[in-house]
């Protein structure tokens, strides 16, 4: 019996299903074998066994910050804690405070932008360079 | 007798609950479950090596911070697949990579003009080869769609949510995507003077 020639739609459909037993064997069924056989074929190449890994320690350093609120907490109740004490001490002690230090401070105030900039360059290629890097 | 938590045979819900409690061998198991469909949409988004794994671990760190607002709408792994197409498609915006080329019969077929022609295309395993190797040829949004249906066995709904694509698009590339590698393939072989 001669059977009607199917449709690319229809052979496509019936390979989708992975009904070939019914298809006739000709030049068009045998090419979208070869088609699906190799779209159904896994990747050889894959992700490194490590990856989970990688991912976990990316994580838990974005997680990790410089300074906790806890180490912010503390060091902001030391310093009021100290401020309270100068300002108690000082009327009752009598003792004149000797500015001048900040003179220093002022004279030198380029150096010390520089070099608070670069700590803080620094700081910030740390976090977001070499840690990417060495995970 | 202390009962031994089986990370494997958990349901999305479980696994995402324990997640969010910072369980870190949940997330592990996370990552694995789906680190094989984050890679096939990479991979077939973003040609250059390199930068596939680093995208990969993106789409994991992104999904830990939005875990917290997943509400189940959808399964985890579609979810996830959502999170991994858009990811590679800014990458792909950032590097200027084409994203949509013209879906025409002519402009299709000119991507294969410097596709070198293999010597040899014998065997069932040399042609299944040359069809992997077409297959990197193929416009993008052709690429996805064929491995989602393909290896990540998805739904036509699922490839829509994932991609955005409308369902009749999602089963036109499909359609199209095939038919075009059954052409290449053809004429290659009968270049090769095989059949």
């Amino acid at each position: 019996m001669n059977k009607k020639k199917l449709t690319e739609e229809e052979l496509q459909q019936y390979l989708e299903k992975g009904d070939c037993s019914s298809l006739d064997s000709n030049n068009d069924v045998e090419l979208y074998k070869t088609v699906f056989n190799a779209i159904n074929e896994p990747e050889s190449k894959g992700l490194p066994t490590n990856f989970a890994d990688n991912v976990i320690s990316r994580v838990e350093a974005k997680a990790e910050p410089l300074i906790s609120l806890r180490d912010l907490q503390w060091a902001g109740a030391v310093l009021v804690a100290f401020l309270i004490v100068v300002l108690i001490a000082v009327p009752i002690l009598k003792v004149s405070l000797d500015l001048t230090f900040l003179n220093f401070l002022w004279q030198n105030k380029w150096w010390i932008l520089i070099s608070v900039a670069t700590v803080a360059l620094i700081q910030l290629a740390d976090s977001k360079l070499l840690r990417r890097i060495s995970t | 007798m202390i009962e031994e938590v089986s990370y494997g045979a958990m349901e999305d819900g479980q696994l995402v609950s324990l997640v969010l409690a910072g369980d870190k061998e949940a997330f592990r198991q996370l990552i694995k479950q789906n680190e094989r469909l984050v890679f096939h949409m990479v991979s077939r988004l973003v040609d250059r090596p390199e930068d596939q794994e680093e995208l990969c671990q993106d789409v994991f760190v992104k999904v830990y911070e939005k875990l917290p607002g997943f509400k189940f709408q959808s399964k985890l792994s579609t979810w996830i697949g959502t999170i991994a197409y858009r990811i590679s498609i800014n990458h792909m915006r950032k590097t200027k990579m084409e994203i949509e080329p013209g879906l025409e019969d002519d402009e299709l077929k000119q991507r294969f003009v410097d596709f070198e022609t293999p010597e040899e295309i014998v065997t069932r395993d040399d042609r299944k080869a040359l069809v992997k190797r077409l297959i990197e040829k193929i416009p993008p949004q052709y690429r996805v769609v064929l491995t989602l249906f393909h290896l990540e066995d998805m739904s036509y709904p699922e490839i829509k949510e994932i991609t955005g694509f409308p369902e009749g698009t999602v089963k036109s590339y499909l359609f199209r995507a095939r038919k075009l590698l059954k052409e290449q393939l053809e004429h290659y072989i009968v270049k090769g003077e095989v059949i």
